[in-house]
């Protein structure tokens, strides 16, 4: 659909004539609080026109012919500002955002006169940080640009504090996607992973991403389910001009590319329309007959197929916008297909008495071979109905598959042979989300604000026609491999998510002024509906009278359809009651904050927001008419209480502090009472209906120094306390490790943060073209284990799980315009972080420290900076990801290294 | 020798002329047939006999009756070339009162098969070659009409008998139990106060039925309990902590624990199983687990440290058809005890067509004595957890197509040095093996030992193994200790033909039947290793088998380790395998294939 509208709309821009006027435009913010200011009257050459006044986003735009002018700024509660040669070129757009001083306030930060574009580029992000009134770190669209990062969760991985697990999953200051959330567009979105809270951010490309912020403390008019930190990300804003730009990438991956890849093929979307959707394949209410044809309706395709040499990985995008009269336009699309070969080496390890920890299960030939394809596509429309009031309709569509082979063979311990185990896999995910917004500032109620907003997210997740088979030996022979008869040999499993949340909101602020205080009165609401459906279904062959097959044959001919057959294979279902849930959960909540200016250097944002939440997870089973669902219900009420101050300490100096308190609630699955098996994880899941929601104390304290120009210095401390915290445990069952849920004792987390960006050119002259920039986040937690209870883990205190000691980062870019080239470094650096808890007497799995360094290159072909070539080299270390337990490595791999050749060109 | 033939002989030859008189003249060899008849004390003969239902009720086994229903009766007989002469006795016995009726007249006086009564002396033939025959029933050979079953409530036996050509000397019997009820009940999901089951009825259990607040759950002899497949959850009878079972079957009414299938289309697996949990000690560290998919509350958690825990007594019971799957990869057990105590009882079980475990104990010290496993999909004899307990006689058959290991002893497999230490005693145990590929595993020796196990295993007898006899995982680092204290011993393991369609065949020695980590701990002084052909009667016929020894069979001798005298073990059972000439398994249980039961 988007593909369609965009190219539509490109085509539109292509033909349109050149326009012999120029554009203004620009936003214009409060000098204290950093919030743009609507309703602020524009005179271009001292002519006022009561039409041009800035929109409830502080912005404005103004249509001018060629030449040189000066605009005023003038506004009932601030300071009259001048911004003189502004100079307007024929089809071009100029930049002219400003900040105004409130009347009876003095200046409190020193912000240059003119900040910028309005699409983010890092100065301007800098500004809005220096001006925010929470604590939070971001990355604009300039750093996505010239980083390697193809999707949000690599870029936010350059980010202080943060480090991104599981190629998609954000941990803010140590603390895990538990204890994160993700908002597109101001608005929660759904998750596509049914064991996961959030989204996994490599969903996102790059492209379609203006910029991401991190917030890291909370305000009362944020979801109250906040600690780590809410990842707030932004579709690309709307132009204030035509653009058209289209991009190519192509990559090699020195462990992919040109490889031999195993593929695999004949995978079905759904199962075969001759099973009964409705009913299960009970035993004895179908025949042996019909046994048969449900089995052989199902295709015969269990070997991978190899490639005899990998295809490079390649994407393009376009991205397109423009402005009709009122109506402003923007869209990006985007398409990529990448393929990725990890082998590996996984160990399992067992207690071989009194915590000596010995090898259980070995694979030395781990290899998962994936192609994983992508689509995605923004299209934003803005429609300003009277300068003062404008709709925005904003809609993301993001698609992509895996297409996994994953084929092992090692000693396995629980049953004693060696396996040669191989799993197909092919799993879609679709994210789409459409909000329409407005914003109306009130000239007559003391140009009040009102901005609602409501939008409809919709992820889903297929994950159809799982195929796995395990072939066995005699462990330490060169026997050929014969196949087994296990519950998941000859397994085909299909199962697809779809969680869709309803988010209205709307809030309504006032600004006020009286003398040397002045500030922002802001109430408003956001009620979340969420709903989700899962549903699967299990199939397996099983073999009837063994001594009718041939067991040593290849699998395609073990269960080739004639085998498929009363005395040979059946197929029988293995769905479980409990493989299909829906689950609600309604959160309401309500605030009421103030944004105060007290004098001159003080600032306090403080507030209260009550939510109450309502969570209920059913489950019942589908195939069997008037069964009895079951149900497990959490509801909460919880005030939130949160105050920030911030004291101005020089010009060019913030010190911030800050308390709140926030919630953390139990998601679906752990609530339900019943037994899930993790589609991913491969543990058991029960959930436990007893567990509460965790409360969290925030404590913050920041200090930052902007020494002008895109440079900032930053400390920030914060400390964590949480009461009932939520944590995994493991309890063992006949056959193996059982996952559960409770509220521990009580949990700490506290660390030091630092950020330095500089231009080196304050050191030396000769150093002008480089600037750096680093961070370094050190973070200390500790969870306190109640050992009496579950004696079966093994440590009693340790660090959260996935939290790194230390996260560093650095950057350092080389700049030289009058060679048209760019280019910038990076090392990224993480401690060791406990990825799995150690039960049992044997110890907690650390993954081990690891470096990345990449690499980019650009280079303008053009003068005009049209058209332009990147290079970039994405892992150079390529060091091996180590996963350690009491000293045994248990897991390794590399990923290869990367190379890049990329280039833009941009119409306009 | 000489002597004692020449007294066979003069016995026929008496027999012989107090046939005669009621006879034609024979030709010499049909004499010299008589004669051997008479010095035979038994029959090499096969034969079974099973009946079902023409009215059978969708959800219920074909071995309930309602009063009136029809009844079809069939049998096989394969003479397996002894043919002559025979006489041949069927009747049905009413259990209850013990008042028999014999076929074909329905009469209480005693008849042969032809009607004939002892005072006309019954009529002397060769065995008869039925396959599938029906007996009793349209077209059949005994009674040809349809018959009904009298109102009788309680559980009935259909017999048949080989006897001696005088009809007094019973050589072989083939038995099928069935029920005549005036309902099929629902047992509730939950038993909190005691009752008793009674045989005038069948009971179903629908999902897990949970004997707990401190209730005793009876079940009288005779009475059959049915599980229905495709139930979620798994149809499970789950004695919790707090509750207790006393099922005492006895050999003529064995509680039966079935399918709701038909005949011939019942699976393994079509339901859960009989699950008995206590508080005796296990060894994770916690000191109690639940049992996955099926507990649901604290009375769940089997394990605490009261080895004396009674999980109340079991005898003559057949679990059949049991393992429904109750997580992914997890079926439950036939039987399965976790942490029961020594107050517990166990003796003449079957499971029969299990599809998991046919006995599996989790931790736990409770005893068993007289074990039958048969066809089942996995193991037959799995203890882990830390079990302490103590089992004689077993005899284990697996399936025609399909067998896994024999014994599977793990100590723990999360900890292989957890205390206590899981060390069974277990002496006497057969395992007919069907050389057919392992069904879970590629490595299935008959005895496999693993992850810290440790224990005295004797007097076991391996015949016919998928793979060799003696196997294990972890042996120098966890078993080895074990062996070097005294834990871990194994003697008197007579092996035959195992592992012989292995890819490289196994042979004969015990190099080739130890896994080579084994051996090398394996001291003399630590095993007794019999590497002979076992010479048993006819152990491959699988509906109706026969493991106790020939004349001169190697599974005699007085050198073999004599059971210890402690009260529990019967010293008396001093030869290798779970049987020696006396067959344990008569009447109450049933081997008959699913195969060889479809019409």
């Amino acid at each position: 659909m988007n593909l369609f509208v965009n190219l539509v709309l490109f085509s539109v821009l292509a033909q349109s004539p050149q326009p012999s006027k120029g554009t203004v435009s620009g936003t214009v913010f409060d000098a204290t609080s950093g919030r743009p200011i609507p309703n602020i009257q524009i005179a271009v050459d001292g002519i006022a026109d009561s039409r041009v006044i800035t929109d409830p986003d502080g912005r404005y735009t103004l249509t001018l012919s060629p030449g040189k002018y000066k605009l005023r700024f003038t506004g009932p509660n601030h300071i009259e500002t001048t911004i003189a040669d502004v100079e307007v070129k024929a089809g071009e757009s100029a930049n002219a955002s400003t900040v105004m001083q409130q009347q009876g306030a003095v200046t409190t930060v020193e912000v240059n006169e003119k900040i910028g574009a309005i699409e983010s580029n890092a100065e301007s992000i800098l500004t809005e940080r220096k001006l925010a009134a929470t604590v939070s770190d971001s990355i604009s669209k300039d750093d996505i640009k010239n980083s390697t990062a193809s999707d949000a969760a690599a870029a936010l991985e350059k980010v202080t504090g943060i480090s991104v697990v599981d190629n998609g999953f954000v941990f803010v200051r140590g603390l895990g996607e538990r204890y994160s959330a993700t908002m597109l567009n101001n608005a929660i979105i759904p998750t596509t992973e049914p064991e996961r809270r959030v989204v996994p951010l490599d969903l996102f490309p790059s492209n379609l991403i203006d910029n991401i912020k991190v917030l890291k403390t909370y305000s009362p008019d944020l979801p109250g389910e906040f600690s780590g930190g809410l990842v707030q990300m932004n579709t690309v804003e709307f132009p204030t001009k035509k653009i058209l730009q289209v991009s190519v990438n192509y990559g090699f991956n020195t462990q992919t590319t040109f490889q031999s890849f195993r593929s695999a093929q004949g995978g079905l979307r759904s199962p075969p329309s001759s099973i009964p959707a409705d009913r299960r394949l009970f035993v004895g209410q179908f025949t042996d007959q019909e046994f048969q044809n449900f089995g052989r309706s199902f295709p015969v395709d269990y070997e991978p197929q190899v490639r005899s040499s990998a295809r490079p990985s390649q994407s393009y995008s376009v991205v397109g916008g423009n402005t009709f009269g009122k109506l402003g336009v923007v869209g990006a699309f985007t398409i990529a297909n990448t393929l990725s070969r990890t082998p590996q080496l996984q160990r399992f390890l067992v207690n071989r008495g009194g915590g000596q920890a010995g090898i259980f299960s070995q694979y030395d030939d781990f290899h998962i071979d994936n192609e994983s394809s992508r689509l995605a596509g923004v299209l934003n429309l803005a429609y300003k109905l009277t300068p003062s009031s404008q709709l925005l309709l904003r809609n993301t569509l993001t698609r992509d598959s895996d297409n996994e082979v994953r084929q092992f063979t090692g000693l396995n311990g629980g049953i004693g042979n060696d396996v040669l185990d191989t799993r197909f896999r092919f799993v879609e995910r679709q994210f789409f989300s459409s909000s329409l917004e407005g914003e109306h500032a009130f000239a007559s109620l003391k140009n009040s604000i009102l901005h609602w907003q409501f939008t409809y997210s919709d992820s889903r997740r297929d994950e159809p026609d799982l195929r796995q088979t395990i072939r066995g030996r005699e462990s330490g022979t060169n026997d050929p491999f014969t196949f087994l008869n296990l519950g998941d040999s000859g397994f085909r499993f299909f199962n697809g998510l779809r969680d869709k949340i309803y988010e209205p909101q709307a809030d309504w602020g006032v600004p006020f002024f009286k003398g040397n205080v002045s500030g922002l009165f802001k109430v408003g609401f956001r009620s979340t509906f969420r709903r989700r459906d899962f549903d699967s279904r299990r199939f397996r062959f099983q073999p009837v009278r063994l001594q009718t097959l041939n067991f040593t044959l290849p699998d395609n001919q073990v269960l080739s359809t004639q085998n498929i057959r009363p005395d040979g294979f059946v197929l029988r279902e293995v769905t479980r009651g409990t493989d299909k849930y829906a689950a609600e959960m309604d959160v309401i909540g309500g605030f009421a904050m103030v944004d105060l200016n007290l004098g001159a250097k003080l600032r306090l944002v403080g507030g209260i927001r009550v939510e109450d939440a309502n969570i209920g997870v059913i489950t019942v089973d589908p195939l069997i008419p008037n069964a009895r669902p079951s149900t497990a219900i959490l509801i909460n009420r919880d005030p939130l209480p949160a105050i920030n101050l911030i004291y101005a300490v020089g010009k060019r100096q913030n010190l911030r502090g800050g308390y709140s308190r926030t919630i953390n609630r139990p998601d679906f699955r752990e609530l339900s009472p019943f037994e899930f098996t993790n589609i991913v994880g491969g543990y058991s899941t029960v959930g436990n209906p007893n567990i509460t929601r965790a409360l969290i104390d925030n404590l913050d304290v920041r200090y930052e120094f902007f020494p002008g120009g895109n440079q900032v210095m930053a400390v920030s401390y914060f400390y964590k306390r949480f009461t009932d915290p939520i944590e995994q445990i493991y309890s063992p069952t006949a056959s193996e490790l059982r996952q559960s849920f409770i509220n521990v004792a009580g949990a700490k987390n506290q660390g030091v943060e630092l950020e330095w960006r500089s231009n080196l050119d304050r050191f030396s002259k000769k150093l002008r073209d480089f600037s750096v920039q680093s961070n370094f986040t050190f973070v200390d937690s500790n969870v306190d284990i109640p050992v009496d209870r579950f004696p079966q883990l093994t440590s009693r205190a340790r660090p959260l799980v996935g939290q790194s000691r230390f996260i560093y980062n650095a950057i350092a870019e080389w700049a030289k315009p009058k060679l048209r080239s760019q280019a910038r470094f990076y090392l990224n650096s993480v401690s060791r972080r406990i990825t799995d808890v150690g039960s049992f007497r044997l110890p907690d799995i650390y993954q081990e420290r690891n470096t990345f360094i990449d690499f980019v290159y650009q280079y303008n072909l053009t003068e005009s900076g049209k058209w332009n070539m990147r290079f970039s080299a994405e892992n150079l270390s390529d060091n091996q990801y180590r996963y350690k337990q009491s000293d045994i490595l248990v897991r390794s791999f590399r990923i290869g290294r990367t190379f890049t050749i990329g280039t833009s060109y941009t119409f306009f | 020798m000489r002597n004692k033939l020449y007294v066979i002989l003069a016995l026929g030859l008496a027999a012989v002329s107090a046939f005669s008189a009621d006879s034609k003249s024979m030709t010499l060899e049909e004499a010299e047939r008589q004669l051997a008849g008479v010095s035979q004390l038994d029959t090499s003969a096969s034969f079974w006999v099973w009946a079902t239902n023409n009215n059978r009720r969708t959800g219920e086994p074909d071995y309930l009756f309602r009063a009136g229903d029809q009844i079809t009766i069939r049998a096989t007989m394969k003479p397996n070339n002894d043919i002559y002469p025979y006489t041949v006795v069927a009747y049905r016995q009413y259990n209850k009162t013990g008042v028999k009726t014999y076929l074909p007249g329905n009469t209480t006086a005693v008849t042969d098969i032809f009607g004939r009564t002892i005072e006309q002396g019954f009529q002397i033939t060769k065995l008869p070659e039925w396959n599938k025959q029906i007996l009793v029933g349209a077209g059949g050979a005994l009674v040809s009409t349809s018959v009904a079953v009298p109102n009788e409530l309680g559980m009935h036996t259909i017999v048949v008998q080989i006897r001696d050509y005088t009809g007094t000397r019973i050589l072989k019997s083939a038995y099928w139990k069935l029920a005549v009820v005036s309902e099929v009940e629902n047992l509730p999901v939950n038993i909190t106060s005691s009752r008793t089951l009674t045989s005038d009825k069948a009971y179903r259990i629908a999902g897990v039925t949970r004997v707990r607040g401190n209730a005793v759950l009876t079940i009288d002899p005779g009475t059959i309990i049915v599980g229905a497949p495709g139930s979620q959850p798994a149809c499970v009878l789950l004695i919790t902590t707090v509750g207790r079972l006393v099922a005492n079957g006895t050999r003529s009414q064995p509680i039966i624990m079935t399918s709701s299938q038909p005949l011939g289309s019942r699976q393994r697996g079509d339901w859960g199983g009989l699950t008995l949990l206590g508080k005796a000690r296990i060894n994770d560290v916690s000191g109690s687990l639940p049992i996955e998919g099926v507990s649901d509350g604290d009375d769940g958690n089997y394990g605490g440290t009261d080895d004396g825990h009674d999980c109340g007594s079991l005898k003559y019971v057949r679990v059949e058809f049991a393992g429904a799957l109750i997580r992914p990869n997890e079926e439950s057990n036939s039987f399965t005890w976790g942490g029961c105590g020594t107050a517990s009882k166990a003796e003449y079980l079957q499971a029969h067509y299990g599809f998991d475990d046919s006995f599996e104990w989790f931790g736990g010290i409770n005893d068993a004595k007289y074990l039958v496993g048969t066809y089942g999909a996995d193991d037959y004899v799995d203890v882990q957890l830390g079990y302490r307990g103590r089992v004689q006689h077993g005899v284990f058959f697996a399936n025609s197509d399909r067998s896994n290991r024999g014994i599977e002893s793990d100590n723990y497999e999360r900890d292989f040095a957890a205390r206590p230490l899981g060390n069974p005693t277990m002496y006497n145990f057969t395992f007919i093996g069907s050389n057919a590929a392992g069904f879970d595993e590629s490595d299935s020796p008959c005895l496999y030992f693993r992850r810290g196990s440790g224990g005295s295993f004797n007097n076991m007898l391996c015949f016919n193994w998928t793979t060799r006899t003696f196997g294990g995982a972890n042996i120098a680092d966890s078993i080895q200790p074990n062996i070097a204290a005294g834990n871990f011993s194994a003697t008197g393991i007579l092996a035959w033909n195992n592992g012989t369609s292995a890819a490289t065949p196994a042979t004969n020695t015990f190099d080739s039947q130890v896994a080579a980590d084994f051996r090398a701990h394996l001291t003399p002084a630590a095993r007794q290793f019999v590497l002979a052909n076992p010479l048993l009667r006819n152990p491959l016929e699988y509906s109706n088998p026969d493991v106790r020894g020939q004349i001169g069979s190697p599974i005699f001798r007085a050198s073999w380790l004599q059971p210890p005298d402690d009260g529990f073990f019967d010293q008396w059972a001093t030869w290798i395998g779970g049987m020696g000439d006396y067959d344990w398994t008569e009447e109450w249980t049933t081997f008959i294939l699913e195969v060889d039961l479809r019409p």
